[in-house]
């Protein structure tokens, strides 16, 4: 092989390995589905940070490919929660991506030192089954255990008349709650 | 003479009525059980002690990081603790609730729910990383490994001794993510069946998905297991080695429209009815199973998320724990009743729970 291939070979290769490692290093895009109904919460109810108002949400799972059922497809009920926290609100569902338990806000100083070593500087939800460990300043992103991912999000459309409103959830939790 | 005589002819009175009572008396009580409930409180690193008679949290033990399955044999005066993060397994006197020791002899990636043999020699320890470890009790050494895949998690052990059925978890991203210390990670569909006495593999029972956890008729001739995807349980003929019934919980529309998983069994009312949990819906269900398939007698709201259950000795009581709620909840079998409830402190978790007989005194103590 002459120089200049080997140069040209050595290039494509350099080329490929970027792409590829842009491409891991790139979050994939969230895909939300709609609710049913759009959930309303009263703003004043979330006026304090770290005090989450539990909501339930309806959506329809559809699944796709070899065996999927009618056009309705699957209903789905999601347990949610809204918070402040504290700059922003955030939704979050609290069925665990693991094991599909439920997880609780931990806001305690003391069960929070416990759980991340000393090194939480904000509340953490965590799966009382089996202790996996959510970031509740971060939307819900994967901190430990088992768990495979972060909490699903769901979509917050806006504030309108004092009240917000919830009106998407992430795709993936669909066949997971 | 007359005077000395007095004393002496009433203590002799005195001796012969007591003497008398003595042998009216009904013969002496046998030395007394003591029926309690060990639960691992996970979050805290203790294992708990519950006094059944009374429905107290007695003590609290320190045990390894992370405490989960228990074991103890049919002597009742020793359980064995597993510590998923720890990596140990802990040995606990059950007569005087104290630790004799701990064994850190390389139980892989974290120990989970094993099984004793009735003798109590040999400690069938799953590990996360897909094998069954055989600890012998005497030697205090591995003296077997028993491959299965999956995830080594739950382990029933036939109330004879002669086998021990083991019991993978399929698993998901999440448990993958653990070291598989070079096994391939695998998505078992089989009960294993070991000769619990040759440590050998002699058998699998085919269950069409990943298995959870299980437990076994007093009779050892009817395994009832949880298995992923089914609200329910199926029922196995241990001697056939197959699936003959399978059992399912009745939920409502609602219920439907929530994911949930059923986890957690045990037998009760002499055989005649088997309880299982439903995690998701905070539910528990009782069947009997005399019938095929078995039919559901009753169902009962319990509190956050069950995990665990298991009987009294004399299988009259049972009892569920619900580790995001951190209670334990005693119902009577007969009555289908709550009979009382514990709360141990937020955020300690109460996972796996083991009742045990424990003698009261060493001397009754048969190995």
């Amino acid at each position: 092989m002459s120089a200049r291939r080997r140069f040209l070979a050595a290039g494509l290769a350099l080329v490929g390995l970027s792409r590829r490692m842009l491409a891991q290093m790139t979050p994939s895009p969230v895909i939300y589905a709609p609710l049913t109904r759009a959930v309303e919460v009263p703003l004043t109810a979330v006026a304090i940070p770290w005090h989450p108002v539990p909501f339930v949400a309806e959506a329809r799972f559809q699944p796709t490919g070899a065996g999927a059922s009618g056009a309705a497809g699957r209903r789905v009920l999601i347990s949610g929660v809204l918070f402040r926290a504290p700059e922003a609100l955030s939704a979050l569902c609290i069925t665990c991506p693991h094991e599909q338990c439920q997880v609780d806000l931990v806001t305690d100083e003391e069960r929070l030192a416990h759980m991340a070593a000393g090194k939480a500087a904000s509340p953490l939800f965590e799966c009382g089954c089996h202790s996996s460990v959510f970031d509740a300043a971060a939307d819900g992103a994967r901190v430990s255990g088992e768990t495979p991912r972060g909490l699903y999000r769901f979509r917050i459309a806006g504030i309108r008349e004092g009240m917000v409103e919830i009106n998407e959830i992430e795709k993936a939790a669909l066949s997971e709650v | 003479m007359k005077r000395r005589l007095v004393p002496l002819v009433s203590t002799v009175s005195c001796l012969a009525a007591v003497a008398s009572l003595v042998a009216q008396a009904p013969p002496a009580a046998p030395p007394s059980i003591q029926e309690k409930l060990y639960i691992s409180l996970e979050s805290t690193d203790n294992l708990a002690v519950v006094d059944l008679k009374t429905f107290k949290h007695v003590k609290t033990l320190k045990v390894g990081m992370h405490p989960h399955g228990q074991a103890s044999p049919a002597s009742q005066d020793k359980l064995y603790v597993a510590a998923e993060i720890g990596g140990t397994v802990t040995l606990i006197d059950t007569i005087r609730d104290q630790v004799i020791k701990t064994f850190d002899v390389g139980f892989g990636v974290e120990p989970q729910n094993g099984a004793i043999t009735p003798d109590g020699r040999f400690l069938y320890q799953p590990s996360y990383a897909g094998y069954w470890q055989v600890f012998d009790t005497q030697k205090e050494q591995i003296v077997e490994y028993i491959h299965t895949l999956g995830i080594g998690h739950n382990t029933v052990m036939a109330p004879d001794g002669r086998f021990v059925y083991l019991l993978p978890i399929a698993g998901g991203p999440g448990h993958f993510a653990r070291e598989s210390l070079g096994l391939p990670r695998t998505q078992p569909t089989d009960v294993t069946v070991v000769d619990a006495r040759a440590h050998k593999v002699v058998g699998t029972i085919p269950v069409g998905t990943g298995p959870r956890p299980g437990t076994i008729s007093p009779d050892g001739q009817r395994l009832y297991m949880n298995v992923d995807d089914l609200m329910g349980f199926l029922v196995i003929d241990t001697a056939a080695r197959k699936v003959i019934s399978k059992a399912t919980f009745t939920l409502t529309a609602d219920e439907q429209a929530v994911r949930s998983r059923s986890h957690g069994i045990a037998v009760a009312n002499g055989g005649k009815e088997v309880w299982s949990n439903d995690v998701v819906h905070n539910l528990t269900f009782a069947f009997d199973v005399t019938v095929t398939p078995p039919k559901q007698i009753a169902r009962f709201p319990v509190g956050r998320q069950p995990y665990w259950i298991v009987p009294s000795k004399d299988g009259k009581t049972i009892y569920v724990n619900c580790p995001s709620s951190d209670e334990l909840i005693a119902f009577d079998v007969l009555t289908k009743k709550e009979k009382a409830r514990i709360q141990f402190p937020k955020g300690s978790h109460p996972t796996r729970m083991l009742t045990v007989a424990a003698p009261a005194s060493p001397q009754r103590t048969a190995r």
